[in-house]
């Protein structure tokens, strides 16, 4: 606030109202068809997921309440923006580290302000590597455990080998933006000249989702990380039926893990996004140890990675990798 | 009534069947009369096959009249049918499904519009089948048993009176149900297509003439700088083979010589064919502008000319031509102009902000729009305030 264009800035900030993504119909075909023609044959190399973000703005204008997402103890997007003192630090703090002009840019400053955290969402066209690189030539079923924000049903929908999808979630809002936007993507597919795939969606958690037996080749989701991040304050959100981190580890994830060895084929793929948190430090090693201790071998650890973590001073922003854990049964 | 005796009275009104009565008289006289009596009683037996009266029978019924063209009885044995009485045809019998299907059915026009919804009507289908899908529900309302169901048919669908019969017309004239007024007079078109086939061995019509093809023509400067030169020459060979003056022939004639570049570029313009390579490479870079937005059967096409041009030599040939190849995606202005459904958000969020006890979806229905949408105007100008005072 100490300059007068800060001031300004805030002024036409506040009045456009909070920077959530909103696409019309024609630019969410432009997004759609930049996905579908991205050419993802390197985003995997040397054991590294690299990141490109076609395809997000389309899975986010689905889910406006992801910004009202809380993480961990940390302020949200949503309520940094409804502050008047936090929004005016953190347009000076986005100034300070370059331009600060566009709707990208403002939500990026209200992103990464000091105390702030927002969700991130899987990138489509890393789901839709991943899918290339353990489903068969032939095409097979994927399960996605915790669907989420339909990053990977994007990424789902624009590999070609994937002939169905899977998603199960418990949250309602999640749930509904992930059916409209699989009642919209899906006709626009077809009519961009692309085959689309089955797309099938549960509003229920994995934990209680018994698909039917042999029936998918791939299962990979990216689950909520033991109560880090809340999605709602819904009874069926695995954090408040499983509270502790043990209990979310030995009741959710087994329970989850069961599961998936029901319905994945003898020779599918379990691939699991999964990270230490403050609240949870050692929930990667300790899933690890639970997987391996209930009939799953280890087969392939990747490195996903995400986004710049903003350099202080002279140091230079770096990337943040969160592995991902491949799995197969024994 | 050449069977008949002259001394017995026919009248009008007798029947043939009464006329053609064997009398012993007449079977003396005229045993032809004999065969048709016989020839009618067969048919009168036939009649009785055909036309029996299963009244007790179950669906379809129809009138029959003397007229009718279903049944193939002589008119002789008509009047020996009740008008009135009516057929009951089995369900099976392939006259009885030719008249179920000259009657209106529901299903059949539910089965039309189905269609119509199920891609038709959002232009994934061609033009052509949306002119069919028209047509064939004109033709199944006009059948008997519907009354006024095209009208009907259309409010359906959602089309307008005008589009629904011009999509009509249009598909008659494809079938040749109609004649096409605006199509261009066939003894051209005869005309056009008796070129084409000159130049691929003798065929008919070899011997004749050709048709004189249109004139080119230069612009008259150019023409004239030829002319010019042109002359010059002929003064020249004339000097030459007289024995005359030639070197002020010559002298002339370099005056007004025309350079054989400036003769490549008079020829080029009388070239029929433009660069059709070039021309294709400009029009797929305005398709590619637009490949979002194109019918399925144009991006088929589209691909297709790609895959003829090959990537390469697509790119190559638009660098040759010096065409700077336009940006896949021209970058949109997200400035001042542009303000990304905020009229709309704003609409919506002062009917939320009235009616507070509405759910997403209570506002999504009185605001024509989805709960996404809704959701997404309450996290641009509601919650925020909420989550900031909190």
């Amino acid at each position: 606030m100490s300059t007068s264009s800060s001031t300004f800035d805030f002024a036409k900030v506040r009045a456009a109202g909070f920077p959530i993504f909103s696409l019309q119909r024609d630019k969410k075909r432009r997004e759609l068809l930049k996905l579908l023609r991205y050419d993802r044959t390197r985003i995997i190399t040397d054991g590294v997921v690299r990141q490109a973000m076609h395809g997000l703005p389309l899975a986010w204008h689905y889910q406006p309440h992801a910004w009202s997402v809380q993480c961990g103890d940390m302020d949200t997007p949503l309520k940094v923006f409804g502050d008047d003192n936090l929004l005016c630090g953190a347009l000076e703090n986005r100034k300070k580290m370059g331009k600060c002009n566009t709707e990208s840019d403002l939500r990026k400053a209200l992103s990464i302000y000091s105390g702030t955290q927002s969700v991130s969402n899987f990138r489509p066209t890393a789901a839709a590597a991943l899918y290339d690189r353990y489903l068969p030539d032939s095409g097979g079923a994927v399960w996605d455990m915790s669907a989420g924000f339909g990053g990977r049903m994007l990424g789902a929908l624009s590999c070609s080998r994937v002939t169905k999808y899977i998603g199960t979630d418990p949250a309602t809002l999640t749930m509904d933006g992930l059916r409209e936007m699989r009642d919209e993507m899906l006709p626009m597919m077809e009519h961009l000249g692309y085959h689309a795939p089955e797309v099938e969606l549960h509003k229920i958690g994995s934990e209680d989702f018994v698909p039917p037996t042999d029936s998918l080749d791939v299962c990979m989701s990216s689950p909520p990380y033991s109560g880090h991040e809340r999605y709602s304050d819904e009874p069926t959100q695995s954090y408040i039926k499983f509270p502790t981190n043990d209990e979310w580890l030995q009741g959710y994830m087994r329970m989850t893990l069961n599961n998936c060895r029901i319905g994945l084929k003898r020779d599918g793929f379990l691939v699991i996004n999964i990270a230490g948190v403050k609240r949870y430090p050692a929930l990667h090693e300790d899933f690890v140890a639970l997987a391996v201790a209930n009939g799953w071998r280890l087969v392939e650890t990747l490195q996903l990675t995400l986004s710049k973590i903003p350099g202080s001073g002279k140091q230079e922003a770096s990337y943040k990798y969160e592995p991902i854990y491949v799995f197969q049964r024994k | 009534m050449e069977n008949v005796p002259d001394n017995q009275s026919c009248t009008a009104s007798q029947t043939l069947t009464e006329s053609a009565r064997v009398h012993s008289p007449c079977e003396n006289l005229d045993p032809d009369a004999a065969k048709t009596a016989f020839e009618e009683k067969v048919l009168h037996g036939l009649a009785d096959q055909v036309v029996h009266n299963v009244t007790a029978s179950d669906d379809e019924t129809a009138d029959v009249t003397p007229d009718s063209d279903d049944l193939p009885l002589p008119r002789s044995i008509l009047p020996a049918i009740d008008q009135k009485k009516r057929i009951t045809r089995k369900s099976g019998d392939s006259v009885a499904i030719s008249m179920q299907e000259k009657r209106f059915s529901q299903a059949r026009l539910d089965q039309l519009c189905d269609r119509w919804d199920n891609g038709a009507e959002v232009f994934w289908a061609s033009y052509q089948e949306r002119c069919e899908i028209v047509y064939e529900i004109q033709k199944e309302t006009a059948k008997p048993g519907s009354n006024g169901e095209f009208s009907a048919a259309l409010r359906r669908i959602g089309l307008a009176n005008s589009t629904a019969y011009d999509m009509i017309k249009r598909h008659r004239i494809r079938l040749g149900e109609i004649p096409d007024l605006d199509a261009p007079d066939s003894r051209d078109v005869v005309e056009e297509n008796s070129h084409a086939t000159t130049g691929a061995g003798p065929e008919e019509r070899d011997d004749l003439p050709e048709p004189n093809p249109r004139p080119l023509r230069l612009d008259p400067r150019k023409q004239a700088t030829l002319v010019q030169a042109q002359l010059a020459i002929n003064n020249l060979v004339a000097a030459l083979k007289n024995g005359g003056d030639w070197q002020s022939a010559l002298a002339e004639y370099e005056k007004v010589a025309v350079a054989p570049a400036m003769l490549d570029s008079f020829a080029n313009t009388l070239r029929l064919e433009p660069d059709w390579k070039s021309l294709l490479v400009q029009f797929m870079d305005v398709l590619e502008q637009h490949g979002d937005r194109l019918p399925l059967p144009v991006l088929i096409g589209k691909r297709a000319i790609e895959t003829m041009l090959g990537s390469g030599a697509y790119k190559n040939s638009v660098s040759s031509l010096g065409i700077e190849a336009p940006p896949k995606y021209p970058p949109r202005s997200v400035g001042p102009e542009c303000t990304g459904c905020e009229v709309m958000h704003r609409g919506i969020a002062s009917r939320a902000e009235a009616h507070p006890e509405w759910t997403d979806q209570q506002l999504a229905e009185a605001c024509g729009c989805s709960p996404i949408i809704v959701r997404q105007t309450k996290t641009r100008f509601l919650a925020w305030r909420q989550e900031g005072a909190a």
